[in-house]
């Protein structure tokens, strides 16, 4: 009856993925999200053996094949594909053009996102809309008003007068990144280096990398597959009914 | 189950308000002085799946770079306000100014207390006051009071000048202007006013045509700085994406009814 608790195993797992299809939707609209997806994998493999009463000596068992036991979330990838870029005619709206992170100061923490959707706080520093300072090469950019000109290569100017370039990095393949909400990441095992030929649009705003044709057939898939995996349940559950109720009947 | 139904339930809610701001900038598409508002969305962050007690493989090689999780849906951060300058259209007017760059006209509300605007189509009280279409009087060192109807005339460098009614042209005095180091963490109140909050920073005034301030043009007023077609797109949007927040919904609901029927 191990294939009653294989259902579950798939049940739980499509679960899982409706929640990350959830969420990828719920962020359609938020920019510089990144969609994740769930990666199914088997639980290891085990070798199965003929046996007609219980188990047989080693010397003769007889393999017949092999069997996974269930399955499981092997990981939920961040899936980094450029969003479309979408246009905003704010000044502070800022995308990136190609590869790299704006690098944000949040606590004594460094953190990095692709959402460029910045402000100036009271006291003049360029933040983002939560309030963390956005760090530019010679650390927190002092603007003092919104009406600033962005040049393509993160430079910030006032009527002509620089005020500081914006920190814009890239990772090596080494590093780690892990979520930490309002589309901002935490980065291990990497050092930060300045990104090649990543140009800054002001004025634009990169969008959510979620494609809504693909959430959808994936939604679709995820209803199927739950439901195919309740007809398993449902069926074992009609053998056992048979097994208590009809098997040991009379007459 | 539960957990998709609260992610969606987030996108749903998140995307309703969106629906809302867009409602409110396009029914002031014909507000003068208007400043367009737009939702500020961030992703929340789930537990991890192995915290929950879900199946997930450690086998994996190499190992994920990150815990496996799930996502808690999208909170709306709060509210970006445009403040690029509407279409300054001439309108003939004499009590009609428009800001052409930045500041706001500084208003004193019938409580005494000051809130900022760039709504520039004032009237007169019967004291000869400027004061706006709500009543709050435009903080300036003048009535309009014994001078002739109709002869206020205003630089752009904010100097309003009346004739009295003896023919006499005198200096009524200064129009002044105030800005904010971040307009965007102004307090948008009815009325088309703004309150100053910690986020936008103290006021600092000057007259008009002064360093980093606007000029002042008469007979003109600021349009509204909706762009409808804009707006159009971003309903679609909002339109679409509470859709499809509204399908997972409905799919969590299906599963959890499959669920409910495993047993025969």
């Amino acid at each position: 009856m191990i294939g009653l608790y294989l259902a579950e195993g798939a049940m739980l797992t499509q679960q899982v993925r409706l929640e990350l299809i959830s969420n990828n939707l719920a962020n359609i609209r938020t920019p510089g999200y990144k969609r994740s997806e769930a990666v199914q994998t088997s639980f290891g493999e085990w070798l199965v053996h003929k046996s007609r009463t219980g188990p047989l000596p080693q010397e003769q068992r007889r393999p017949v094949g092999t069997m996974a036991h269930n399955v499981a979330i092997a990981a939920t990838p961040t899936y980094w594909g450029a969003g479309p870029l979408q246009e905003s005619g704010r000044t502070l709206d800022l995308a990136l053009m190609g590869p790299g992170f704006f690098q944000i100061r949040a606590g004594e923490e460094n953190l990095y996102t692709r959402n460029g959707q910045f402000t100036v706080n009271h006291e003049g520093y360029l933040t983002t809309i939560a309030g963390d300072l956005v760090m530019g090469e010679d650390g927190p950019l002092f603007l003092g008003t919104e009406e600033v000109r962005v040049a393509a290569d993160g430079s910030l100017y006032r009527e002509e007068v620089f005020l500081g370039r914006l920190r814009i990095v890239e990772f090596g393949p080494e590093a780690a990144f892990q979520r930490v909400g309002h589309t901002l990441y935490r980065v291990e095992g990497g050092e930060p280096l300045p990104a090649q030929g990543t140009a800054v649009w002001s004025g634009f705003l990169e969008s959510s990398n979620v494609d809504l044709t693909r959430e959808m057939t994936s939604l679709l898939e995820v209803r199927r597959c739950y439901e195919a995996a309740q007809r398993v349940m449902h069926t074992y559950d009609s053998l056992l009914a048979r097994a208590a109720n009809e098997l040991g009947a009379l007459g | 189950m539960i957990k998709a139904v609260h992610i969606s339930r987030n996108g749903v809610m998140a995307f309703q308000s969106s629906l809302n701001q867009v409602a409110h900038n396009i029914s002031n598409v014909y507000t003068c002085g208007y400043k367009k508002g737009e939702l500020v969305f961030g992703d929340l962050l789930g537990r991890s799946i192995a915290q929950r007690r879900l199946p997930i493989s450690r086998a994996a090689s190499p190992p994920p770079v990150e815990e496996p999780r799930t996502g808690a849906g999208v909170a709306s951060l709060g509210t970006v306000r445009y403040f690029n300058m509407g279409m300054i259209v001439e309108t003939n007017r004499y009590l009609d100014l428009a800001i052409e760059g930045e500041g706001f006209f500084r208003v004193i509300c019938s409580d005494g207390s000051v809130a900022y605007t760039r709504q520039g189509n004032f009237f007169l009280d019967a004291r000869g006051n400027l004061v706006t279409a709500r009543g709050d009087r435009l903080e300036v060192p003048f009535s309009l009071d014994n001078m002739r109807p109709g002869s206020l005339t205003v630089d752009p460098d904010g100097r309003a000048f009346a004739v009295a009614l003896n023919g006499e042209r005198v200096a009524l005095g200064q129009i002044r202007l105030y800005r904010f180091v971040n307009p965007a963490g102004l307090e948008a109140v009815a009325g088309n006013l703004y309150l100053p909050t910690e986020a936008s920073g103290a006021p600092e005034g000057a007259n008009p045509g002064s360093q980093g301030f606007g000029i002042l043009r008469q007979f003109h007023l600021e349009q509204s700085n909706v762009d409808l077609g804009r707006e159009m797109i971003q309903l679609i949007n909002a339109q679409r994406a509470l859709q499809a927040n509204a399908r997972a919904l409905v799919t969590a609901d299906e599963l959890w009814s499959l669920t409910l029927h495993a047993k025969s």
